[in-house]
């Protein structure tokens, strides 16, 4: 009886240290000058966001201030395109991401000068590549149109 | 006129030196009995025990019901430890379902992160046909 009186103490413990599910997020008009500052391009669209996407957007913004000019502008050129994929294109670029984050450095480091040759391939060069991997499976009511490339 | 004779009570010593008189009485008689009374006498006997030893179990397991100490079972006891053990095992579950899901938010928000600050814009993560012209050109 005393052991499961400490067990229960101990994992009420590490419960307490594990943070708890955030519950429901802040419409736009609730939030501070500082975080609509920082999700501007959001605006139009933040009512309409779950509070599980509205969570990761607010803990992304949390991170704003201590990114280098270079970063901040890249995020906010790059918000709302992000918000507008779908949820499955979304976990397709977090797995690619990961893939290539596996890649040697100086090989890493050489992947934005191998985008730029790549968009140089012509359009039927680049359907071979694109045809020879497995198509994304989109959820049923995805938008079917193809998001502006960003 | 006669008055009836009030005698003492016997005490506990007199009272079992009458018991073991009758005692010896009734089994020196009892060898001359018919085999039927004999056989009766015993049923008798074994009702009597019967009825004594329920008497006294009653009050035992009644104790021992509500888990009375000294009565060699606790049912509170019996039930608590293993309704305590399912709880924590529901609780053990639950932690480890809550850790992992935090595990997996704080990853999706570090990718996330990285995706919108990289030097590779979001579309060449998106291009399934990049990531296979890099294989091709050997680079993964």
């Amino acid at each position: 009886m005393r052991t499961l009186l400490y067990a229960i103490s101990i994992l009420l413990a590490f419960t307490a240290a594990v943070p708890a599910q955030a519950g429901e997020q802040p419409d736009w008009q609730h939030l501070s000058a500082a975080q609509r500052d920082v999700l501007a391009p959001l605006g139009g669209d933040w009512n309409h966001l779950d509070d599980d996407r509205r969570r990761k957007w607010l803990e992304l913004a949390q991170r704003f201030p201590s990114m280098t000019p270079d970063e901040r502008a890249r995020m906010r050129a790059r918000m709302s395109y992000w918000s507008s994929l779908t949820p499955e294109e979304r976990v397709e670029a977090r797995e690619r991401y990961k893939r290539l984050q596996a890649m040697p450095p100086e090989q890493r480091e050489a992947l934005a000068r191998k985008w730029e040759a790549y968009e140089s391939l012509s359009r039927e060069e680049r359907k071979r590549f694109n045809d020879s991997q497995r198509p994304v499976e989109k959820a049923p009511g995805a938008a079917a149109a193809t998001p502006v490339r960003k | 006129m006669n008055h009836p004779v009030i005698r003492p009570e016997p005490t506990a010593l007199e009272q079992a030196a009458i018991g073991q008189r009758a005692h010896a009485a009734l089994e020196a008689a009892s060898a001359g009995l018919a085999p039927d009374i004999v056989f009766r006498l015993s049923q008798s006997r074994e009702k009597a025990l019967a009825l004594h030893a329920s008497k006294r179990r009653a009050p035992i397991a009644l104790f021992q019901l509500v888990g009375f100490p000294g009565t060699g079972q606790n049912w509170l006891r019996d039930v608590i430890t293993p309704a305590l053990g399912i709880v924590l095992l529901a609780a053990v579950a639950t932690f480890a379902g809550q850790y992992a899901a935090n595990a997996n938010h704080s990853e999706v928000i570090e990718i996330d992160s990285a995706l919108l600050t990289d030097d590779l814009p979001i579309d060449a993560y998106l291009d399934r046909g990049f990531a296979a012209w890099v294989a091709h050109q050997g680079g993964v």
